[in-house]
């Protein structure tokens, strides 16, 4: 007897000790450091250096951090945007050859100016200019207007060709129109630089489509980023209840919302008894229960050596990031980071290969992930 | 005393009806979009889909964001019971059918709902069924039905 609660007691001993060690290397793996807080809901992110980085907050303002410091101005010349439910000043992405012609883009939800009961998304571009955007120009507006402020999608990546993606969301109430091709909602978008739309799109020659159109039937996607050499979009949505979705984005193709999901409506109902349909894509990972998947980034930075060619998608619920590692185009593992920080907006790979984090808060936080040695 | 209880039974039965008809409107309107656009959709799938709506609409405790309780039911209970309570005082002064009065208390007690729910919910229907005008005209009748059943078993009750 004494002999079995002996070996019973090493036995546990042992596990700990295990569990510790285990737990002691993952620690060790990174550390947090603070770059800035006090920030209004941060959304998008966008490195002018290592050192200098823009934020635009929800509630309307391009702010600046330079050398670690929040800067009292924020960027003049931004335009109004609706800070209403999930909408307001949003996205941001430079442009591939900001260096020379300083064009940064920025997409938000906007009140229309011929009726105020609804709204839209836009994405404008402008130069920047010391600490003020001039020359700002309309690039993309949703079609047609809204009149809920959910679900505006927002996010923005340039091809190797020079082009801009753009998601447009759903809109929430209008679903079903992400199955049609006659409007923007549930859409991923494509223009060139100055808005102008590619001849190579889609549905360019398609009666009654949109031209702009690259891909259709998505929901609420809140993140597009390409890999490394350029070749493969990945891009992630809000499902409803469940349903979250990674994806590869490929033109022309239909995503399948709200056709085929796998979650279902906030009330309990069934969106769609279909999971899958030919014809439509599937995704190469979702998430029931939802995690609400609000930020990507294709980690491609040296400080990680261990996570290059992941990607990294922040999650709203409960509030962490999910490491994604690929193999050709599957996704094989998901392993759980950064789970302390609360709910997580953004994430963006700094210039210098650290991870930077934006937390969703009425003062939020820009987090720096570095490794812990 | 036992009058009381019969009739909390029917108040019961009516919230419980006018909640599967709410559901089943909701599943209906999917269905038929989804059959709009060549998706395989069944008497199976109609019958496995209702059933499915009822349980997770009715029966079922909700999911963040919405509060984690049977809102539809609950929400319908409220509105119900307001309305229903109107019209049993305005039924002291006012001498005409019950199933219809009721009826017609049902059906306002709907309208309302649908109308408020936006204003409560995130500016938006959280219920699939109601963002259209035609959706929710058939929702104020759900409410229409569940009022003239409450109604007309009180009457019998009392005759």
């Amino acid at each position: 007897m004494k002999k079995q609660i002996f070996k019973i007691s090493l036995l546990t001993i042992a596990s700990f000790l295990c569990f510790s060690l285990y737990a002691n290397h993952h620690e060790k793996t990174y550390k947090f450091e603070t770059i800035a807080q006090g920030l209004s809901f941060p959304w998008g992110i966008a490195f002018l250096s290592n050192d200098e980085i823009l934020v635009t907050e929800k509630t309307g303002k391009l702010r600046i951090i330079k050398d670690g410091k929040l800067l009292e101005d924020s960027i003049t010349g931004i335009p109004d945007s609706l800070f209403k439910g999930q909408g307001g000043l949003e996205g941001i992405v430079l442009h591939p050859n900001f260096a020379n012609n300083k064009y940064l883009y920025l997409s938000f939800s906007e009140t229309d100016a011929d009726n105020k009961k609804m709204n839209s998304l836009r994405v404008v571009r402008g130069k920047l200019e010391g600490n003020s955007l001039t020359e700002v120009e309309t690039i993309f507006r949703a079609s047609p207007s809204r009149k809920t402020a959910n679900h505006y999608g927002a996010k923005m990546v340039f091809l190797k060709d020079g082009t801009l993606l753009i998601t447009s969301g759903d809109g929430f109430s209008y679903r079903e129109e992400a199955q049609k091709l006659d409007n923007h909602f549930g859409k991923v978008i494509r223009v060139n630089d100055d808005g102008s739309i590619p001849s190579d799109n889609p549905f360019i020659s398609t009666p009654e489509a949109k031209p702009e159109i690259w891909s259709y039937g998505h929901r609420n996607l809140q993140g597009i980023v390409i890999n490394s050499d350029g070749s493969v979009v990945y891009e992630h949505e809000h499902g409803p209840r469940g349903g979250d979705e990674l994806n590869i984005i490929e033109k022309g193709k239909n995503y399948g919302w709200p056709a085929i999901t796998y979650g279902i409506d906030y009330s309990g109902a069934l969106i769609s008894p279909f999971k899958e349909k030919e014809g439509m894509e599937q995704p190469i990972k979702y998430w029931v229960p939802s995690i609400a998947p609000s930020g990507m980034t294709f980690y491609d930075g040296d400080l990680f050596p261990e996570w290059k060619g992941n990607l990294f998608i922040s999650a709203l619920v409960p509030g962490d990031v999910r490491r994604i590692t690929l193999e050709g185009n599957q996704a094989v593992d998901e392993e759980i980071l950064f789970d302390t920080l609360g709910r997580i907006r953004n994430i963006v790979s700094a210039p210098d290969g650290s991870l930077v984090l934006a937390t969703d808060s009425p003062k939020g936080k820009l987090i720096r992930v570095v490794p812990n040695n | 005393m036992i009058k009381g209880i019969i009739k909390i039974g029917f108040l019961f039965l009516t919230i419980l009806l006018v909640s599967f008809l709410v559901g089943a409107q909701t599943t209906v309107s999917n269905l038929i979009w989804l059959s709009s656009i060549d998706m395989p959709v069944t008497f199976t799938v109609l019958i496995s889909s209702i059933y499915h709506d009822f349980i997770l609409m009715t029966l079922t405790s909700a999911q963040p964001p919405l509060p984690p309780l049977p809102v539809l039911p609950i929400i319908i209970s409220l509105g119900l019971v307001i309305s229903f309570g109107v019209t049993w005082i305005v039924l002291r002064w006012l001498k005409t059918q019950k199933k219809y009065a009721y009826g017609i208390a049902g059906a306002v007690a709907l309208a309302f709902i649908f109308y408020l729910m936006p204003l409560v919910f995130f500016g938006v229907d959280m219920l699939a069924g109601a963002r259209t005008l035609t959706g929710k005209i058939i929702l104020v009748i759900c409410g229409y039905l569940g009022g003239h059943f409450f109604g007309s078993r009180l009457s019998k009750g009392e005759s």
